[in-house]
């Protein structure tokens, strides 16, 4: 390669310095280098494998672990001209797919979910590619104490091996020294460049609030709005919540534009409120995680927690929508003594009960005796109320201890059977008593007296950089101190026929422009 | 007006339809008793309306209804109008606005038209600020692929495109009430400028979201008609009806079964060589017997036999196919009475 990085940064996206830490791992990603990046929420990351996408022969796989936001990011490549991206995931149908398959040689970065990756077809297509990169996106997710169980995470190494070993980049905001080194372990990739940056938000100012009960907190936030019309962002943890909330603080702050948005809707309204709040044409949103990574607006001035997520990794990828430009930005937790209770259900319903996994291995037992050896998922779903991430956990269980050969029921002895139930018992208990822990770390840093960006980060690296402007509500912060800039809301008319003209560039309006 | 639509399929109805016909009718099930009951009662315009409409959310609109002592519904699932049902109806509908609907008639393109004017509203908007990235609204395949092609066609006289689809629109929509072209502009994403969700309107125009689907839709059909019978006035509308208008068989499957028809192949013989039921077979040809003004049914059903069936229906005063059946001494099969009402009702159609 003749030509600088520096140039093809600017040929492709327009940037004209690397922020820091892109320069060095693109560098020893192009030497064919394998790297950890830690770096900050915003700072960047995607652009140290599109870049390299770009300049490279050959196709760059990304695991990723949400897909609306593969789909984000493949639009906004295509927005930005960059058309041999493509993400593939549940959502496309058969052809589709087919299609994709068919023609991986003709795009250089592809998008796909860790499930995906166990596609024994889509595999056998990828080992025909040459691979110049495969990344792990989000890379925390990979770890045991990571986020959320995603058990294909786990089968991450074997697949890197089965497509020829590849170069590999993982990336994560939010990776404490332990998930780093786990991260490592599970991808079998010891010779790892590790790039770690302190991932503290310096411009991010951190303040909780306790409140009596549950039904202050919109009066709170209400009346925050009113003297705040910042673009913000305001997390829940259930759809039906982003909905009402979104409706009472209409009629509180009648002047601000508030949408909800959720995982449960459709998705052409789900690009429309999006995209009207990334073009300023919404103030507010009522959201779930489901409006969390990789939602890129630059000016987000304020980011508040009405309900708590289950630990802290989540709250800091949802903190890290805030200020993504560098300025001034506020994250405001509201509190009260029922913090615990939603996220204590969530952490209940996302592992099996005990009576829940005798029953099913009973009832595997009976398939195995009568000869039936494939398992219809669905039906045992909703035979034994599994949800999602419950029979994920537990199918991959009875592949690990043997109970499931290339998706059929083995015949085991009884006494392996019992040996089996009650190591996934254990495990189940253990990994209860993991994430319990975890959250109580959250509810602590909220108890804690000292200063919070110290608790929050600390645990993730040596040295805490002081805030750029206010810290916290423990070391002073005051809303009286914070000046955000207003953004300028559009004057538009409300008459079809003004509506009409200028979004056609027609009569006065135009003129005004061109003149 | 989606109450409306309820009230005036259920008068056309008669009783003879529980209220889950309406539901299969309004979300276009494809089923040939959806297609006949929608042929002989005169309710094709309502065909397939809101596709995506959950039987929950129908229900809970009935419910309302009856509450709002609308209609009543007995133990059966028959609905029918009140007399407050019936006089809301002829005071609402005085302008005849529920014939715009062409639901069946348009089925195959209202959407993919709809999508093209959308997304190539979005493209030139965005092209003539000179604005390249932005987010496309659809991701329909068919739709992107047209609008890049007639993009490339006018990329040198984009004004002239620009300023023409605002004069066909302006003049469209000045042909509407101030509140439905509100709806439709609200709707258009363009540069700097995302349309609103369905939800939005509704919460904005303080409307139910039911009443802003179906005006959106009735707007939709409503430029469809328009430009298509009148393609002088709206030379730049009329371009996105391009191609999109030469399939006529509500299914593909219909249209295999014609061809095999005209090529000659008995049912048997189709039904055997697409390894389909005989049933199956019968069932596209009412749909054919349905859409096609020229079909002959002589094949199925002689000349003085059809006679013989028209009479007992119009003696009957009734389209219900057991009856007719059991007055004509079960002498004919049910796939003949039902051939019988599609050429009829063409037939009937055609007098006029
Ligand atoms: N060198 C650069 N110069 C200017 N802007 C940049 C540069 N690199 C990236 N950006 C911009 O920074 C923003 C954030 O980038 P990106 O989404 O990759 O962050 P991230 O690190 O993946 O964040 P998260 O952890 O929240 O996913 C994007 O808008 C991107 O265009
Ligand atoms: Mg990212
Ligand atoms: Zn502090």
């Amino acid at each position: 390669m003749n030509k600088t990085l520096e140039y093809y940064l600017e040929k492709y996206t327009g940037h004209n310095e690397f922020r820091t830490g892109q320069k060095e791992i693109i560098t020893d990603v192009l030497e064919g280098k394998s790297c950890l990046g830690i770096l900050p929420t915003g700072s960047g990351k995607s652009l140290c494998y599109q870049l390299p996408a770009r300049v490279l022969n050959g196709l760059v796989v990304v695991v990723s672990p949400l897909i609306s936001l593969m789909i984000d990011q493949v639009k906004q490549l295509k927005a930005e001209g960059f058309r041999e991206a493509v993400a593939l995931n549940s959502f496309l149908d058969y052809t589709e797919k087919q299609q994709v398959y068919h023609n991986l040689d003709q795009y250089k970065l592809v998008y796909v979910s860790p499930e995906m990756l166990q596609n024994p077809y889509f595999l056998q297509r990828l080992r025909k590619q040459s691979i110049s990169l495969f990344v792990v996106d989000e890379a925390h997710c990979i770890s045991q104490w990571g986020h959320e169980f995603r058990p294909d995470y786990l089968k991450l190494d074997t697949v890197i091996q089965d497509i020829g070993n590849p170069p590999v980049l993982a990336l994560s905001a939010t990776a404490t020294p332990d998930v780093q080194k786990d991260i490592i372990k599970q991808l079998n990739c010891e010779q790892m460049v590790k790039h770690i940056h302190p991932m503290d938000r310096d411009n991010i100012a951190f303040v909780v609030k306790t409140v009596e009960s549950d039904k202050y907190k919109l009066d709170y936030i209400a009346a925050l709005l009113h003297s705040y019309q910042v673009p913000t962002m305001i997390y829940f943890s259930s759809r039906k919540w982003t909905e009402q909330a979104a409706e009472i603080l209409r009629t509180h702050v009648p002047n601000l534009r508030i949408a909800f948005y959720h995982g449960g809707m459709e998705q052409t309204d789900r690009i429309l409120i999006q995209q009207q709040f990334m073009n300023d044409q919404l103030d507010v949103i009522c959201c779930t995680s489901a409006f969390g990574m990789g939602i890129n607006k630059k000016n987000v001035r304020l980011v508040v927690h009405y309900h708590l997520p289950t630990q802290v990794e989540s709250f800091i990828q949802e903190v890290g929508r805030a200020g993504r430009d560098g300025e001034a930005s506020v994250n405001l937790l509201l509190s009260n003594e029922n913090d615990q209770l939603l996220p204590k259900q969530l952490i209940e319903t996302e592992l099996p009960t005990h009576g829940q996994i005798t029953m099913l291995m009973d009832y595997l037992r009976h398939l195995v005796e009568s000869k039936e050896l494939t398992i219809d998922e669905s039906l045992v779903s909703t035979q034994f109320q599994f949800n999602e991430t419950q029979w994920r956990f537990l199918k991959y269980q009875l592949e690990v201890h043997g109970m499931i050969k290339e998706d059929r029921l083995v015949q085991i002895s009884s006494s392996d059977r019992k040996a089996i139930v009650n190591d996934i018992h254990l495990l189940v208990d253990k990994r209860k008593k993991l994430k319990l822990a975890k959250l109580t770390d959250l509810i602590n840093w909220i108890h804690d007296k000292g200063c919070r960006r110290e608790r929050l980060f600390l645990p993730f690296q040596e040295q805490v950089r002081p805030a750029k402007f206010q810290c916290c509500d423990h070391c002073g912060f005051s809303f009286e101190e914070w000046n955000p800039t207003i953004t300028n809301k559009r004057i538009t008319s409300d008459n079809w026929e003004d509506m009409l003209q200028s979004l056609f560039f027609q009569g006065e309006h135009h003129e005004k422009q061109t003149s | 007006m989606f109450s409306l639509i309820i009230l005036d399929c259920l008068m056309k109805l008669r009783k003879e339809r529980t209220i889950s016909a309406i539901y299969h009718l309004l979300t276009g099930k494809r089923s040939s008793q959806t297609l006949q009951d929608a042929h002989m009662y005169q309710l094709t315009g309502y065909f397939g309306l809101i596709k995506s409409l959950q039987r929950k959310e129908f229900n809970k609109c009935m419910e309302r209804m009856v509450k709002n002592g609308l209609i009543s519904i007995d133990n059966d699932g028959v609905g029918f109008p009140t007399k407050k049902g019936e006089d809301y109806l002829i005071t609402n509908n005085q302008s005849n606005i529920l014939e715009e609907f062409k639901g069946m008639e348009y089925e195959k393109f209202a959407e993919l038209f709809s999508l093209r004017l959308l997304l190539l509203i979005q493209t030139i908007t965005n092209k003539k600020a000179e604005s390249t990235g932005f987010i496309a609204l659809t991701d329909d395949k068919q739709a992107q692929l047209w609008v890049k092609q007639l993009y490339r066609k006018y990329r040198h006289e984009l004004d002239q495109l620009v300023t023409g689809i605002y004069h066909d629109l302006h003049a469209f929509l000045s042909k509407l009430t101030d509140q439905q072209a509100s709806l439709f502009v609200e709707r258009l994403t363009g540069y700097e400028k995302i349309g609103l969700s369905k939800l939005q309107l509704a919460n904005k125009y303080k409307m139910n979201i039911l009443d802003i689907e179906v005006w959106l839709v009735y707007i939709y059909h409503k430029i469809l008609t328009e430009s298509i019978h009148e393609k002088d006035k709206y030379p730049y509308l009329t371009l996105a009806l391009e191609g999109i208008m030469d399939q006529t068989f509500v299914t593909n499957s219909a249209t295999v079964t014609y061809n095999m028809l005209q090529n000659g192949f008995t049912i048997d013989a189709i039904a055997r060589s697409r390894r389909l039921k005989l049933n199956t077979i019968e069932d596209h040809i009412v749909e054919i017997a349905y859409m096609d003004p020229y079909f002959t049914i002589g094949n199925f059903v002689g000349e003085a036999e059809q006679k013989e069936m028209l009479k007992a229906i119009e003696l009957l005063q009734t389209n219900r196919l057991k009856l007719i059946k059991t007055k004509l001494n079960d002498k004919f099969s049910y796939f003949q009475i039902r051939l019988v009402l599609a050429k009829h009702r063409l037939e009937d159609k055609g007098s006029m």
